[in-house]
């Protein structure tokens, strides 16, 4: 059992930066927590507070209901995953593995049984006896999780732990993340700026932004009711798009205004504007590429109309990126294959209003959600 | 035409290092065959080899003076100064890269204005701390002030610069404390630069001549180069006896090219081993 607890937690250095400010978290046992976010949002940092590698300049962290502000490294019951694996070259496979147990004054036999039960889960059992500069990347990346494993820690944080390998088998590692997590029943604290990763892999995610926690909550929920447009712009490939609108109240329903068009919102946008002053205000309004869609420039039902830009094949799928016309504005599209596109064809676009995200152009924050 | 002017080219090369060998070398064949000729022999410039090998020169070294017992001392004394000073040196250069302190700067600032200041300056200072000490004129003398080397501080922060921190916070959360990481990661991943400053430092301790000249007056506390000026060159037991100066100053060296034997392939290597991690 393991429960952390961030309370307030603030990492200041000497000249002032502030890389974390106020995180507040609860992670529950057997979370699989992700801390996503662009380079410099302060995720890797918090990780290493909590590893204890990393001093905590102001607030608590408690593991279990303990206070572990002042308890060193070693002390914690943690191990972790790094970003470059961080073996040992001067030792074999099964003496890294092996070296926390070793260190821990484990029995000969004991860590002999725990090395291997490791190696076998990771499938690692015939490069035991090679040294790291014998191994493949993936494999010296296994050994870093079998390093961890062995010791059965409370909680397990990793740093970008797939950031070196190639796409193949980033995508074969991150299954295995996925199962070792299912069979170790332990708390898992991810450290990506992958979203792929991060959606896939956690049970809850925290987005981060210049220190900041922007946002925390499970994939689906991310996806769907983001709080900001920081997240609505991070989560989703391609990104979602955002096109400038004011909000408007006309004939006795609340609606929105792109331009030269006006349409109403659903009742469930203007459900969760109720208690908001939000009429006359200038939003940004984000809609995903995938539920864009292209018609006839001068088709009724045309939000608005563009030139293609780039027109990218995926197989099943296609990327269209498209100038507005009249702002010049990008705006993406995800379509189905079915017809394709050329540089400098003009073509209209569409959307349906329910799938649509209305953010406050000052704050940034949603009015929707 | 090209093959000719490479072929000349490497010829050149080759000439050039000869000679400069030879002139490395020279003095220490000339000491070798000095040991095995004659007193007048010693001085004969006109030939370079003895006329017939005196071994005797060197039975008598080492049977009817003291000489063995000096090297035994000395050897003794450069192998506890090499071990406090390789000791004390990486931990003060651990502290220095992986530890974060206040200060942290200032002591290499002053560290290193340590290391510029004069050896001779230190003399003074160090002589009355010791017979504060009660200390002079012992060996315990001559090793304690030869705890630290700054030398070795900076040669070993140097080496371990070259480690990636990544690999002692893994020991960290390993659970390995700060004396472990030092010996069982830091120390084999810069195993060359250990032996390079093992090395320098005993030969340094071992053909010490100064420093303990100046502490030490008992001839039973001589170190090597001391007994070798006193009992052969000053006036000693045989006057000046060239020759068996230079079957005495042969026997020394032994010890130093036994070691340098051991050692020198680490001289050529660097740091070792693949981490996986950048640096």
């Amino acid at each position: 059992m393991s429960n952390i607890v961030l309370k307030h937690v603030y990492k200041r250095y000497e000249n002032g930066f502030e890389a974390v400010k106020d995180f507040d978290l609860e992670i529950e046992d057997n979370e699989f927590i992700i801390f996503v976010g662009p380079s410099g949002c302060g995720k890797s940092t918090t990780l290493r507070m909590i590893a204890g590698l990393e001093e905590i300049t102001e607030g608590e962290l408690l593991i279990d209901g303990v206070r572990m502000n002042e308890v060193e490294a070693s002390d914690r019951d943690i191990a972790m995953v790094f970003q470059n694996y961080a073996l040992y070259p001067h030792m074999s496979v099964r003496k890294n593995i092996g070296y926390s147990l070793k260190i821990h004054h484990e029995k000969k036999e004991e860590i002999e049984r725990k090395v291997n039960e490791a190696a076998e889960i990771l499938g690692l059992t015939e490069v035991l006896d090679r040294k790291p500069s014998q191994l493949s990347g993936g494999q010296k990346q296994r050994v870093a999780m079998g390093r961890a494993i062995v010791r059965k820690p409370k909680v397990f944080l990793m740093d970008e732990p797939l950031s070196n390998l190639d796409a193949k088998l980033r995508g074969q590692m991150r299954v295995e993340i996925a199962r070792l997590y299912h069979q170790l029943n332990t708390t898992f604290i991810y450290v990506t700026h992958d979203q792929t990763e991060a959606m896939t892999l956690g049970t809850r995610i925290v987005v981060m932004k210049d220190g900041v926690v922007q946002q925390v909550d499970t994939p689906e929920r991310l996806f769907r009711y983001p709080e900001n447009q920081f997240v609505a712009g991070f989560i989703g490939t391609p990104p979602m798009n955002f096109l400038s609108g004011n909000v408007v109240f006309e004939d006795g329903a609340l609606g929105i205004r792109l331009g030269e068009k006006k349409a109403a919102l659903t009742v469930e946008k203007v459900r969760n504007m109720q208690n908001k002053d939000v009429v006359g205000k200038d939003v940004d309004v984000g809609v995903r590429p995938e539920h864009v869609r292209l018609c006839a420039p001068d088709a009724e039902e045309a939000c608005g109309t563009g030139t293609v830009d780039v027109y990218e094949m995926l197989g099943s799928e296609a990327i269209i990126y498209l100038n507005q016309d009249g702002t010049n504005e990008k705006l993406i599209v995800k379509t189905g294959t079915e017809q394709s596109f050329r540089p400098g064809d003009r073509v209209g676009y569409a959307f349906s209003l329910e799938n649509i995200h209305v953010f406050d152009k000052v704050t940034g924050e949603t009015i929707t959600n | 035409m090209k093959k000719i002017t490479q072929k000349i080219g490497t010829v050149l090369k080759f000439a050039v290092l000869l000679l400069v060998s030879a002139f490395t070398a020279f003095p220490f064949l000339w000491m070798v065959l000095s040991a095995l000729k004659t007193k007048a022999e010693v001085m004969d410039v006109s030939s370079l080899l003895p006329s017939s090998p005196q071994w005797s020169n060197f039975i008598s070294v080492i049977f009817d003076s003291p000489l063995p017992g000096y090297i035994w001392d000395s050897l003794l004394v450069s192998v506890i100064i090499v071990a406090l000073q390789v000791a004390t040196g990486a931990m003060i250069a651990y502290a220095m890269v992986f530890l974060e302190f206040k200060g942290r700067n200032l002591l290499f600032i002053v560290v290193m204005g340590t290391y510029m200041l004069p050896v001779a300056a230190t003399y003074i200072p160090a002589y009355i701390i010791l017979s504060q000490w009660n200390l002079l004129n012992t060996l315990t003398g001559v090793v304690i002030s030869s705890t630290v080397s700054i030398f070795g501080i900076f040669l070993l922060r140097q080496a371990f610069m070259q480690v990636p921190k990544g690999l002692v916070e893994a020991a960290r959360m390993d659970g390995g404390g700060h004396f472990r990481i030092l010996w069982e990661v830091v120390c084999p991943m810069t195993k060359s630069s250990f032996i390079t400053f093992g090395l320098m430092s005993f030969i340094s301790a071992y053909n010490n001549y100064m420093w303990p000249s100046l502490i030490t007056n008992d001839s039973s506390k001589y170190l090597v180069s001391q007994g070798l000026r006193s009992f052969f060159i000053e006036g000693g037991a045989y006057g000046t006896e060239w020759a068996l100066v230079m079957a005495g100053s042969s026997l020394i060296v032994i010890p130093l090219l036994i070691l340098f034997a051991f050692t020198q392939k680490w001289f050529i290597n660097g740091i070792g081993g693949d981490t996986g991690m950048k640096g």
